[in-house]
């Protein structure tokens, strides 16, 4: 009895040390994890680089606002950043280039708004191939099984396309054909536009084929003035910022303000003037602030190791004259710096 | 010679089967111990640091967090309290901008339509006015009849927008000659422009009829880097909301309007003074602006507050397990100096457990320990002395013991050979009794003459020829006897009266009960420094079980002293690889032929150390 008694006591101990043991190799080694491994994670100050290859580098509204975004998003999250992409929507090829030329560059991600679903695919799987994590933005690329990137930061085209599609329907005098002018014919977001727009003027409105303005205010100009001749055209509809101007102006110069019904896309400036002008009937705005400060915070998140949903939609608002100043309105409509 | 023996019996007792399970289970019992004292200490001293550690923890982190959580609320509302001052010192700016303006000459004459005042003249007004500010946009005196005057040259009004639907218009009405505050807009009023502003806007009268409205617009960039440059802290920020509770200014106004971050407007309060809400561990503390009707809000995040805490969490840990890890250093080292004496003493009471009585505690530091370690000197001195003691008393009692046994062999003997003499007087044999006698004379004085215990082989030789002689007589031809020692051996040293017993034990027991004739023979020889001593005979034998079993060879008649004494005397003497060996041959067994003399049944050996002097 005695015996196992002290047998019994002796295990105890033998346990005690054992913990004990187990206490300071434990904390040892977060001692030892700290000292070797977070000091100099917490010293290393190279920063996280992002490259965001947009659409275009011109001063497009849109594009403007979307990169204040990014930088909103980089600057509060300490995040380095540079903004690439060619002068022109319509120049796929040197977004191509830029593509190749940014997994040279070993970036810690790629943000990527494609000019073309199709021809961006090869490139944007070179993207993922080099293990550099791609967030896709405003217009998605072709995928084998559906989603490419981590992440795709768009409007709901189609959604947007249906509140162009209603509003056009209310404003069309009853009998009259309407036009569909897109932007780049071979972008997801032009596609899905003009698919939502047909879906929204329904089945009894005549719509005529969709015209591709590929990029250029000036060939939107051409297209509409066209249209224009046809008399039963009660209605255009335009797929984006610099078509929707082309069209407006095409309108003041015919002289037929007030008389066709324009639903554009987008905003800027001089669109809200043709808006107060009776000109632009409605517009369907973005929140291209939001794509981009999403695109990056996402981009942030998938480097931390985060989930990211599939697809974040950062939705749209129709606007006309009676609403744009709202407040709610106003702030996208006249986007502060 | 004393000291060895008394030795050689201890450290036979040690290798006994019960003293050696009993040392184990004292060495185990002492292993346990030893470890358990430093064990303790270590124990001791780390559950005292633990402890203190566990109490001192969470008093300093409540004491940490409140300071922290008391001095980051402070300073928020210190920082509400700087923007509210700001804020109003440029509201108020503005009213007293606006004070000029109504109260100017030019401007009264301008809107009562009277005749010396010019547009001209109002514009250099206004002009002037503007001119103070950098932060002024647009100064418009719009009139009644829709007519204005502007700060700025060559500005249209955009034709596609009716100032008098516009919210800071109708306000100023409502207010009737009070300044109005909008929060922050887009000016649509100018022709082109669409300039963020905040705008202040007071209806004018003439003789109290309505006459026009003043606007006066103000940069909102300017009113944002006020906020902005004193409203940035890691725990918070503020906001500002205007009198109709749309956004005046928030840190992350374009995230707030774009729906990526919501704002609780809920709790900002509209009431005078300064009011606190809490909700989800944000503080939300509104101050309403009575001039402007703004609600300035300061927002402190407590949840940052625990991330910050959880690094004094952190740095707690780390300075507890560091000063853990250096108290059990110390108290190892303070242990270690404490259990290394007493291990010594252990190592040394083991080793007087093992039976060195020699063994001596060197306790080198200075404390109880190395008194404990004199005591145990002392005490291992006198078991040393009382051991020593028992056993001179013991083998003195040992030897008396057997001298006793050996003075056994008087009377017996005595009684035979005088029982003898007396036959041999009674048939007149006078010169076997004057024989007999002298046999028996010379006999009497070998064993009464007390020399020590060991003699040489000569005399132990001459006393067994002796008692032959006499045997010789009292058996006749029953009994012959031969004596074969090797010259050269006869001066060697044996233990006295060792021979004897043999041949008597060969008569009584081998010889008499023969029925033929009965022969002895004794020799001696030496071999690798031994000295053998046989004693043979052609008596009946030895009884089998006897020797098989290792019994008990105690006598069990008269004849006294037995095989048994002789072998523990020898034994006792020269050590255990001595003594007496017996061989014996079954009667009807062949019997070898040995040194020529047939017929031997039984011999018995002695073995002892060849030792001269």
């Amino acid at each position: 009895m005695r015996d196992s008694g002290f047998r019994g006591n002796r295990f105890r101990r033998a346990l005690k040390i054992f913990f004990l043991g187990i206490v300071f190799t434990a904390s040892t080694g977060l001692i030892t994890y700290a000292a070797v491994y977070k000091v100099p994670q917490a010293l290393d100050s190279s920063p996280t680089k992002i490259i965001v290859i947009g659409k275009t580098t011109s001063d497009l509204a849109f594009w403007v606002s979307l990169r204040d975004g990014v930088d909103v998003a980089a600057k509060e999250y300490g995040v380095e950043y540079e903004y690439w992409g060619p002068d022109s929507e319509s120049d796929i090829d040197t977004q191509i280039a830029l593509v190749y030329k940014a997994i040279e560059a070993k970036p810690d991600a790629i943000i990527l708004a494609a000019t073309d679903y199709t021809r961006l695919s090869i490139p944007a799987q070179a993207i993922i191939d080099a293990d550099i994590p791609l967030i896709t933005m405003d217009s998605n690329v072709y995928g084998s099984d559906g989603q490419i990137g981590r992440c795709f930061v768009a409007t709901d085209n189609v959604a947007a396309g249906v509140k162009a599609g209603e509003a056009m329907t209310d404003l069309l005098p009853a009998g009259m054909k309407v036009a569909v002018i897109s932007h780049q014919i071979g972008t997801t977001s032009s596609r899905d536009r003009d698919e939502g727009v047909r879906l929204g003027l329904g089945t009894d409105i005549d719509v005529l084929p969709t015209v591709d303005a590929a990029g250029s205010e000036e060939t939107a100009f051409d297209l509409a003035l066209k249209i224009l001749k046809d008399p039963e055209i009660g209605g255009i509809v335009c797929l984006n910022e610099y078509s929707t101007i082309g069209a407006a102006r095409a309108l003041v110069d015919s002289g037929l303000v007030g008389k066709i019904i324009l639903v554009g896309f987008d905003s800027s400036p001089a669109l809200n003037t043709y808006m107060e002008e009776d000109c632009l009937d409605a517009t369907v705005i973005q929140r291209p602030f939001n794509m981009g400060y999403v695109a990056m915070v996402n981009a942030i998140a998938v480097l931390d190791g985060r989930k990211v949903e599939s697809f974040y939609d950062t939705g749209s608002i129709l606007v006309t004259k009676d609403t744009m100043y709202f407040e709610e309105n106003e702030k996208l409509l006249f986007p502060f710096t | 010679m004393a000291k060895a023996k008394a030795k050689v019996e201890v450290e036979a007792a040690a290798k006994a089967g019960t003293g050696a399970r009993a040392s184990t289970r004292t060495r185990t019992k002492a292993k346990v111990h030893t470890g358990h004292l430093r064990n303790s200490i270590l124990f001791t001293s780390l559950f005292i640091i633990v402890s203190i550690l566990l109490v001192l923890f969470p008093v300093t982190y409540s004491i940490a967090a409140s300071i922290l959580r008391t001095n980051s609320i402070t300073y928020t509302n210190q920082m509400l309290q700087q923007v509210d001052n700001s804020i109003n010192y440029y509201i108020d700016g503005m009213i007293s901008v606006s004070d000029y303006i109504v109260e100017n000459k030019n401007v009264v004459d301008y809107i009562a339509k009277a005749k010396p005042a010019t547009t001209a003249a109002v514009k250099e007004e206004l002009k002037t006015v503007a001119g103070t500010r950098p932060d002024f946009v647009n100064l418009i005196i719009f009139r009644e009849d829709g007519s204005f005057v502007s700060n700025r040259d060559q500005m249209g009004i955009n034709p596609n927008w009716d100032y008098m639907e516009s919210g800071w218009y109708k306000d100023a009405l409502t207010a009737e000659g009070e300044p109005v505050f909008s929060s922050s807009r887009v000016e649509n009023v100018v022709a082109g422009e669409y300039d963020w502003v905040i705008s202040m806007s007071r209806a004018l009268y003439t003789d109290g009829r309505l006459s026009g409205v003043l606007l006066v617009d103000l940069n909102y960039q300017q009113i944002a880097d006020i906020c902005s440059s004193l409203s940035t802290d890691d725990f918070g920020y503020i906001f500002i909301v205007g009198a109709d509770g749309s956004l005046v200014y928030h840190p992350q106004q374009r995230l707030v309007y774009s729906g990526i971050k919501t704002e609780r407007f809920d709790l900002v309060t509209r009431s005078e003074g300064v009011r606190s809400v809490i909700s989800n561990g944000y503080i939300y503390t509104s101050s309403l602006s009575p001039t402007s009707g703004w609600v300035t809000v300061s927002v402190f995040d407590t949840n940052k507050l625990v991330s910050i805490s959880s690094d004094i969490v952190i740095l707690f840990i780390t300075i507890g397990l560091f000063f853990s890890i250096i108290t059990f250093i110390i108290s190892y080292v303070a242990s270690k100096r404490l259990t290394d004496p007493i291990l010594q003493l252990k190592a040394s009471m083991k080793q007087f457990e093992r039976g060195d009585f020699d063994a001596k505690a060197n306790i080198t530091v200075n404390n109880e320990v190395a008194e404990l370690g004199d005591c145990f000197n002392v005490m291992t001195e006198q078991i040393k002395n009382l051991v020593e003691q028992e056993l001179l008393i013991e083998e003195q009692k040992r030897i008396s013991e057997l001298q006793a046994l050996q003075a056994q062999i008087r009377p017996h003997f005595l009684y035979n050979t005088l029982e003898s003499i007396i036959w041999m007087s009674e048939i007149g044999e006078t010169e076997k009794v004057i024989e007999m006698t002298s046999s028996l004379s010379k006999l009497f004085r070998a064993t009464t003459s007390n020399a020590s215990e060991l003699v040489t082989l000569k005399t132990e030789i001459d006393y067994v020829t002796n008692y032959m002689k006499i045997q010789k007589m009292r058996y006749q031809d029953k009994l012959t006897y031969r004596i074969d020692v090797d010259e050269s051996i006869l001066q060697a040293k044996v233990i006295k009266l060792i021979i004897q017993p043999m041949v008597e034990n060969a008569i009584y027991h081998g010889i008499k009960q023969l029925k033929g004739h009965g022969l002895i023979v004794v020799s001696a020889y030496s071999e690798e420094q031994k000295l053998f001593i046989t004693i043979r005979d052609n008596g009946v034998g030895f009884d089998k079980g006897l020797l098989d079993g290792k019994a008990d060879l105690a006598p069990k008649d008269e004849s006294g002293i037995g095989i048994n004494n002789v072998r523990d005397r020898i034994k006792l003497f020269f050590g255990s690889e001595y003594g007496i060996s017996i061989k014996s041959t079954d009667p009807g067994e062949e019997i070898p032929d040995e040194h020529g003399i047939p017929g031997m049944r039984t011999t018995v050996t002695l073995t002892l150390p060849l030792i001269f002097e």
